[in-house]
């Protein structure tokens, strides 16, 4: 529980791992989860940047790797690789997207979040 | 097709990130994607007009609609199927839509109707077929025009959605539609000169990565239905053990748990959903009769493996006489390979309901004809009567072909008279076995006086892994399992005397299909061994294979494509081991180059280079990142990948312990794709067999280390 990140959500926009927090404990704090992560600048950032690199494979972990990099980037606006690396590290990707990840994070960590999902 | 501004050497990451230009090249491309969208419900558009066959259906509004049936895994095969028929069918890629198509004999394999993936063979199957579909479609479009404008058909001319007539005229798809529908379907048609393709040869986007950035995606474990119940299986703490008897107590009257019933696999949970049903695990008391393998353990398994050795098999392969070579100049190595996991990210799991009319299905599977026989069986109907729906597959990787999920689910289905979807935790998905097989081979090179290679001798004990994973039709005549011998079988390698056996050694171990099959370990083997058949001629890696190669040229140019690549001939640094490997899996030659380096006895692969002849590369970004992909789990392979038994239990159920690369681990990786032939070879499994030998054989330069044991800390001397 808690090993591969896929489950990654926000809390107070904070990643937490929402396998293994309680519910109970989430008390009144803000819940984020992949369909609203737009809402925020990095988050959009974000999205912009998985769809320009086009991130994903199998994208069965990339909802986790999505929330991870956000919160990454709503604290560190410019990561190091190994910032990034740190900060990602908990996301597993079996299908090896990481070259792409890093990628996108360091795209994201460029642009204003222009995202467009229709 | 030539390497690409993603992967120049060492500074790519700064290069693609503080130059805009490295980035674009990919996204430059005027297709944008996000309009694309694949849809799971097959619900085909209601305001279809034009469906010249299954694959393409064409609206008034213009929306051009492909079913596809191919399983998407993350291999990219929908986009790549889109793009074969978007390309003869010269529609606007912003007008595509995937519907993912039911099982049916039509979106089977062209040679036998069976509806599969796997094999690295989508798009080297399905090349002639949609490119045909795609333009018999056009072609009756431009009839249609060519009769409304009153012209020749010579005379018009398709693109981007629009039929356009030697004055001008032009029509959409959309407008023609109906018009087009009325024609004859033309019994052949002539397909592009490969100077005109317009998607096919071009990094196109991928159909599906809005959805699985937007949490839209749909997997098998998302599936929702109307009273949907939710069911866990607990299987046998030990292999082969099987359920004498059971109480269920009053867990039935439990909140959330509306049955347990005892089928082929074990007892079912049943209830209302995952954590009501699993978290019940414990309350079932269940006496298990024990099997004959109820002690097996991997000791016992790598000193059967070594005995089989000693056994006679079955010949594959004779050339010349191998017994009559002098044996003062040879190498012989003795390699012990393990059980891998698949460790899919999305666990396995299949939603089945089968009532008194029929059976309906859905999940991720890669083998949908498989899917409605298993069912059928089951149900007590026709394979054909099967519906079966096909969601996004997170991870494949060759797990998602096997049956087990499937039984299950439709046992429970069948039981309780309830739709179902089973679910595998972590846990029981890493313990379901299906796995690589564990193989042993003992492999001796004989050299000339010389120093040139005449003799391969190799003898491979490993089970049939076709016959295992249901797929016993790939079996040859004689009943040799090709993928017990591939690699060391036809070799690119110019050998005068070989000699192949293959030992069907079998620890009962339930095997499936794993990246690559045989090529996941077979190579491993024989690159090794050429590494140190090179050193004792004392030649480099590089000329010795040169050498070899002489009636391969394909083979050749990959490997000289990746010495210059990956700078081969430049001194490496002090304390960087350099090696390479060159094989061919699937259709498609991939040599790879690794440099490694040693802390503290843990080998760290610093780089890889990748250079890949898959023929035509359907969509170059794709091809790289499955290379990408391949490399990934290869390595993790390599460093801990291993499935051990202790009194019969795996000791291994998640990734703490089965634990894949993360981020922090990742090498730098530069992928060259080179042109071959004038069609596609395979993709999603090639660019693995050379890594393993590549990074043994980097460690060996370096240290001296022969690694005959795999994962890595099984081998440190």
């Amino acid at each position: 529980m808690g090993l591969c990140g896929a489950c990654t959500v926000h809390l107070n926009g904070n990643p937490i791992r929402s396998c293994v927090m309680p519910v109970s404990s989430v008390g009144d704090a803000n819940i984020t989860t992949i369909e609203h992560v737009s809402n925020s600048t990095s988050g959009n950032s974000v999205l912009e940047a998985w769809q320009e690199i086009d991130v994903p494979q199998c994208g069965y972990c990339q909802s986790g790797q999505i929330m991870s990099a956000t919160a990454l980037l709503s604290m560190n606006s410019e990561p190091s690789i190994e910032e990034i690396d740190n900060a990602m590290s908990g996301n597993i990707c079996r299908c090896g997207t990481y070259s792409l990840i890093r990628t996108a994070i360091e795209l994201a960590a460029t642009t204003t979040g222009q995202f467009n999902d229709k | 097709m030539t390497s690409n501004p993603m992967t120049t050497r060492r500074s790519f990451l700064k290069i693609t990130v503080s130059s805009a230009g490295g980035l674009l090249l990919y996204s430059a491309l005027p297709i944008p994607s996000s309009a694309n969208r694949v849809i799971q419900d097959n619900q085909t558009s209601k305001d279809v007009t034009f469906r010249p066959n299954v694959y393409i259906d064409i609206s008034p509004n213009n929306a051009v609609f492909f079913s596809i049936g191919k399983s998407e895994m993350g291999q990219g095969t929908l986009t790549g199927i889109a793009q074969l028929l978007a390309d003869e069918l010269e529609c606007d890629w912003t007008d595509i839509s995937i519907i993912q198509a039911d099982a049916s004999p039509e979106f089977g394999f062209p040679s036998n109707g069976f509806m599969a993936t796997g094999g690295s063979s989508g798009l080297r199957s399905e090349w002639d077929r949609m490119r045909t579909m795609g333009a018999t479609a056009r072609i009756m479009l431009q009839q249609a025009a060519a009769l409304r404008w009153g012209v020749k058909l010579s005379s018009t001319v398709a693109m981007l959605g629009t039929v356009i007539g030697p004055d001008n005229q032009s029509a959409s798809f959309g407008h023609l539609a109906k018009d087009a529908a009325m024609l004859a379907i033309p019994e052949t048609v002539e397909l592009k000169h490969s100077s005109k393709r317009t998607y096919i040869g071009r990094s196109v986007k991928r159909v599906d990565t809005l959805q699985k950035v937007t949490g839209k995606a749909q997997f098998g474990i998302d599936i929702k239905l109307p009273d949907l119940l939710t069911a866990i299986v607990i299987q046998a703490p030990r292999i082969g053990a099987s359920v004498k008897s059971f109480d269920a107590g009053d867990m039935r009257q439990r909140n959330g748990i509306s049955d347990v019933v005892q089928i082929s696999s074990g007892i079912a949970i049943v209830g209302d959903h995952y954590w009501a049903v699993h978290s019940a695990r414990d309350a079932v008391a269940i006496e298990w009769e024990l099997g004959e393998l109820s002690t097996l353990d991997s000791q016992q398994i790598k000193a059967s493996y070594d005995q089989a050795l000693n056994t006679q098999g079955f010949l594959a392969e004779q050339k010349g006489n191998v017994e009559e070579l002098p044996s003062d100049s040879a190498v012989t190595l003795k390699v012990h390979q393990p059980f891998l996991a698949h460790a899919c990210m999305e666990p396995m799991n299949f939603t089945v309901s089968i009532t008194s009319t029929g059976a309906e299905v859905w999940g991720p599977t890669q083998a949908q004809s498989a899917v409605q026989r298993v069912v059928a069986a089951v149900a007590g109907i026709e394979p054909k009567s099967v519906v079966v729906h096909t969601t996004f597959l997170g991870g494949g990787f060759g797990r998602r072909s096997a049956m087990d999920f499937v039984q299950a689910a439709a046992e429970i289905s069948h039981t309780i008279k309830r739709p179902v979807k089973l679910m595998y935790s972590r846990e029981d998905d890493m313990r379901s076995y299906r796995y690589r097989p564990y193989n042993a081979t003992l492999a001796t090179g004989l050299l000339d006086a010389a120093g040139r290679w005449v003799g391969l001798d190799v003898k491979v004990a490993v089970p049939s892994v076709s016959t295992w994973s249901g797929f016993g039709f790939l079996l040859r005549e004689d009943g040799l399992d090709p993928q017990a011998v591939e690699g060391f079988i036809n070799s690119h390698y110019d050998i005068p005397n070989t000699r192949v056996e293959w030992i069907n050694h079998d620890s009962k171990v339930p095997v499936h299909f794993w990246r690559s099959v045989g090529s996941s370990h077979n190579p491993f083997v024989l690159e090794t061994l050429v590494d140190k058949l090179a050193s004792k001629a004392q030649k480099d890696p590089l000329s010795f294979r040169r050498a070899l190669l002489k009636k391969s040229p394909r083979h050749l140019h990959v490997l000289n494509r990746l010495a210059s690549f990956s700078e081969w001939t430049t001194p490496s640094q002090v304390g960087v081991g350099r090696g390479l490997a060159l094989t061919e899996a699937f259709g498609s030659i991939v040599a790879e180059a690794v440099e490694v380096t040693m802390n503290n006895g843990v080998p760290q692969v610093q780089s890889v280079w990748c250079v890949v002849d898959c023929g035509l590369a359907v969509n170059p970004m794709q091809v790289e990142m499955q290379m990408r992909s391949s490399i990934v789990y290869g390595l993790s392979a390599f460093l801990r990948g291993k499935i051990t038994f202790e009194n019969g239990t795996v000791e291994q159920s998640n990734f703490h312990d089965y634990t894949p690369l993360r981020m922090n681990e990742l090498p730098d990786i530069f992928v060259e794709i080179i042109e071959g032939d004038d069609k596609p070879g395979g993709v999603g499994e090639p660019g693995l067999p050379p890594l393993l030998p590549a990074i043994a054989n980097a460690i060996y330069a370096l240290t001296g280390e022969d690694i005959t044991e795999l994962p890595y800390e099984n081998g440190r001397s």
